[in-house]
């Protein structure tokens, strides 16, 4: 469990905004909601309509899934602000300082020091839900739907793990096997028809991003996940007209002639690869598998080749923001990981691979559960640094924005 | 400072012209008509934004983002005007509300939408140029040019 203690000198929400006005208010606060968590009131939950809101549910990337409180079963999948930002969140403990999501006069609000903070909504409920696909598949167990953008994952297993070699911010593996619930690989007619279905809904959805764990196999490794990709991105452009759909996929770093073959036979638009830490000894230390099977330098060079393929501006990376000061290896100080971060971002944005964060959340399951995320002025730092570096090299980046996905505060400032 | 709901007829008459006027970030100003624009249920203004990529979607977002006023400028069919001055404070991205006024705005005219912005109004003036010189004569002697202040039989 994560302890939050001797934070009481970093910069508050209300210091921050003032401090930084350069970054919009509602940006610094789905930051630190991110950070902290939030914890729904009872009088919250009662209010909460699970015909209307989308609720957690079986899908193996939902919030609750491994979530710091793990006594949540069933809350709103995540929250939407006033402005249309997104926040992907996790259901967290009173005693871990989260913000309170709270029903007062007749509004959902985000709550924190018993002082409303904001108005909030949340995400609804897509009208696929509930339904079955042909071969009996649940719809809502395989893909599950952000405001504005359909997720697909069609496998809960990250080879990386058979040797122990698992990222160490990550516990996906670890939480499925705990709850007995790794499912059979999607297959591509039951994917074909739940975007079918998924797509009747109009005005609903704008991207398709589908990502599963890294699997090793084929003759080159990796061909097995760049296949079944393949397979899978067929079935799902059958529903549409034109040879491209806007579509992402986040796989491992693939090679030229993996990516090449998913570029030609597939509708897919965008591509991404995630490094999760941008200095090569964290990288080892942090992601093990990814070291093992391709290496950091390797995986920056194949996301530069993947430009080429896919075009400027449809080609990104992310990182875990934070998860670089993770202790004993970590950098000592925000200022020196926030300098480095920036730097290895540089060269990756100067050779037309945009870079997109996410905050670190330790997880219980988590071989970093004991650790804590960085201060909400290290990751303003962050949003403004990646922001101005994007800026400086003119990279767009559709297929991730605040509409297209919602969960990086960097690429939610596209819209200004 | 007329109410928002004297001029709600105006407001809501599609042979009204509406136009916002929105500032970039950097300062740039930037006006669109918008047609849709109306009175909602809740008395705030409403209108859809057509386009994702136009230089007023981003500015309303900026105006939210940051404080920023916008205002919106009405010529009525009968040339009655009104500038209102007001804040964003909501950009509606999905949801059963927007997915309505997406469907509707796809079968009517065949666009897609980007977003329903919502408007609190503050100020509301009335552009009628007599009653704006009356006020200005009536408050403010350095305004007029001396001519007009002259003696008639000099």
């Amino acid at each position: 469990m994560t302890i939050k203690i001797g934070r009481e000198n970093e910069l508050k929400f209300r210091d921050v905004v003032e401090k930084y006005p350069e970054i919009p208010k509602l940006i610094i606060l789905k930051i630190d909601v991110q950070r902290r968590g939030v914890y729904y009131t009872q009088n919250a939950l009662n209010k909460i309509d699970p015909t209307i809101y989308q609720v957690t549910g079986a899908n193996i990337f939902f919030a609750a899934l491994g979530a710091r409180d793990q006594t949540t079963k069933s809350v709103p999948e995540s929250l939407i602000l006033r402005d249309g930002t997104t926040i992907i969140t996790d259901p967290t403990p009173l005693e871990q300082n989260p913000y309170i999501v709270d029903y007062r006069d007749g509004k959902f609000v985000l709550v924190d020091n018993d002082e409303i903070v904001e108005e909030v909504g949340f995400w609804e409920k897509p009208d696929f839900y509930g339904k079955l696909t042909s071969s009996g598949t649940p719809m809502d167990s395989i893909v599950f739907g952000r405001p504005q953008r359909l997720n697909i994952t069609p496998s809960s297993y990250c080879h990386f793990w058979k040797n122990d070699n698992g990222c160490k911010y990550c516990d996906l593996v670890p939480h499925l096997k705990e709850d007995g619930v790794i499912k059979k690989k999607l297959t591509p007619q039951d994917a074909y028809e739940t975007v079918r279905e998924a797509i009747k809904q109009k005005g609903r959805y704008t991207n398709i991003c589908m990502t599963m764990g890294s699997d090793i196999n084929g003759k080159t490794p990796f061909d097995a996940e760049a296949d079944y990709y393949i397979d899978i991105l067929k079935a799902i452009g059958q529903n549409f007209e034109g040879r491209r759909f806007p579509s992402q996929i986040i796989t491992t770093a693939l090679n030229e002639e993996q990516l090449g073959r998913i570029y030609n036979e597939t509708g897919l638009a965008s591509y991404t690869s995630d490094i999760e830490v941008l200095n090569e000894e964290l990288f080892n230390w942090i992601c093990p598998g990814k070291a093992e099977w391709i290496g950091y330098k390797e995986w920056k060079r194949r996301l530069v080749a993947a430009v080429d393929i896919f075009g400027k501006g449809n080609v990104n990376t992310g990182i875990v923001g934070g998860v670089e000061l993770a202790k004993p290896k970590g950098f000592k100080t925000e200022a020196e990981g926030l300098k480095h971060t920036l730097e290895e971002a540089e060269d990756l944005i100067s050779k037309g691979v945009s870079v997109v964060y996410i905050v670190w959340v330790p997880r219980p399951l988590s071989f970093f559960k004991d650790q804590q995320n960085a201060s909400l002025e290290y990751y303003v730092n962050l949003t403004i640094g990646l922001d101005k570096l994007r800026k400086k090299y003119g990279l767009e980046m559709d297929f991730d924005d605040y509409r297209r996905c919602g969960n990086h505060p960097n690429s939610d400032l596209l819209r200004v | 400072m007329a109410d928002i709901n004297d001029i709600k007829q105006i407001i809501n008459d599609p042979k009204t012209v509406k136009i916002i006027g929105t500032v970039g970030i950097e300062g740039a100003p930037h006006t669109a008509v918008k047609q849709s624009l109306h009175i909602n249920d809740a008395g705030k203004l409403e209108y859809i934004e057509l386009f994702e990529s136009s230089k007023s979607y981003r500015n309303i977002t900026g105006s939210l983002w940051y404080d920023k006023k916008v205002s919106i400028s009405l010529i009525g069919e009968n040339r009655e005007s009104y500038t209102i001055f007001g804040s964003p404070d909501r950009i509606l991205i999905a949801g059963r509300e927007f997915e309505k006024v997406y469907t509707k705005t796809l079968e009517e005219k065949g666009y897609d939408i980007a977003a329903i912005i919502t408007i609190t109004p503050e100020i509301i003036e009335r552009n009628d140029p007599k009653e704006k010189f009356e006020k200005q004569d009536s408050s403010r002697l350095f305004y007029k040019h001396l001519d007009r202040l002259k003696k008639v039989d000099l």
